[in-house]
């Protein structure tokens, strides 16, 4: 498929306004569902109890952070390599709704982590290295709005993306490399999930609605930013004409 | 009633719980509202430039 295809900025915001209700009224479908599941039906865990209902905002931020920062670390190798006019926006677009996510699974974690380790948080390998993720997240903002002209901006951001994925397989891997408080991976393995289907069904509907949640909004702030420029040049030509 | 209380207590953990959720709810609709402001805002801008150019070209037909 031709990448560039898509590249035509208006041709896109015209795509988007297609396909935003659908991923939108789903998102909120999915959410809905999702919640219903976790709070109503879902049973409580023999040993965390009913604490374990945090896990099903928990693990879908957290899985979230990660998919928002690969997203970013993709589109800024095309905007570094095949100056796709769009990659840079969608990076943009991307980083503030990324750091949303984390910060999310970093409290809800420690909401968590309170009444079942008996504290709200330790320097362990995984909440250290999601830190780390949250910081870059932030580090990514200020970088590419640092310059007045904002594609020096996204260029700077982009290297700090690519530069910082290295710690998106640090995060995954971080519970089976170092010994730590958090549990092992339970959803995603080699072997098949390790929870049971009562839990694991809300927990996947809640995922869904927040990868839906993530496109739409998405699709909205890459449309603010395509309109966003289209300002910045309008103003640049008003004031050239007087 | 009873019912209700049995379920916001949620086993003792309510008050871990309710704010994981709470936070959630707050933190998807802020980034939303927030998105929505922000292009409710440009669109706005981009209209007040949108409408002396239209009178230009107006000007320029008459």
């Amino acid at each position: 498929m031709n990448m560039h295809r898509f590249a035509n900025p208006g041709r896109f915001v015209r795509l988007a306004e297609r396909i935003l209700p659908w991923t939108g009224g789903l998102a909120v479908l999915a959410l809905g569902i999702g919640l219903y599941l976790s709070l109503f039906v879902s049973p409580a865990d023999y040993q965390q109890g009913e604490s374990v209902r945090i896990m099903y905002v928990h693990v879908p931020a957290a899985w979230m952070a990660l998919f928002v920062y690969t997203v970013i670390a993709a589109a800024s190798a095309s905007a570094l390599i095949w100056r796709h006019p769009l990659a840079d926006l969608v990076a943009r677009a991307s980083a503030p709704v990324g750091a949303g996510f984390t910060f999310l699974a970093l409290a809800t974690g420690s909401l968590w982590g309170k009444p079942m380790w008996g504290t709200w948080w330790v320097w362990d390998a995984r909440l250290t290295s999601v830190l780390v993720l949250f910081f870059l997240y932030l580090g990514h903002m200020a970088l590419s709005n640092a310059f007045d002209d904002q594609s020096r901006g996204n260029r700077a951001a982009a290297v700090l993306a690519l530069v910082g994925f290295i710690n998106v397989p640090i995060i995954k891997f971080s519970v089976d490399w170092w010994s730590t408080l958090h549990q092992p991976a339970s959803v995603v393995r080699l072997d098949g999930p390790s929870i049971h289907p009562s839990m694991l069904w809300p927990l996947l509907i809640m995922a869904l609605g927040f990868k839906l949640y993530y496109v739409s909004l998405l699709l909205l702030r890459v449309k603010g930013e395509v309109m966003a420029a289209r300002l910045r040049a309008r103003s640049m030509a008003a004031l050239d004409a007087t | 009633m009873e019912q209700m209380q049995t379920f916001l207590a949620m086993g003792g953990y309510g008050i871990f719980v309710w704010p994981a959720f709470a936070l959630t709810a707050v933190i998807l609709i802020g980034m939303l509202v927030t998105t929505l402001n922000h292009l409710r805002a440009v669109q706005s801008d981009l209209d007040r430039l949108q409408v002396p150019e239209q009178t230009q070209a107006q000007e320029a037909r008459q």
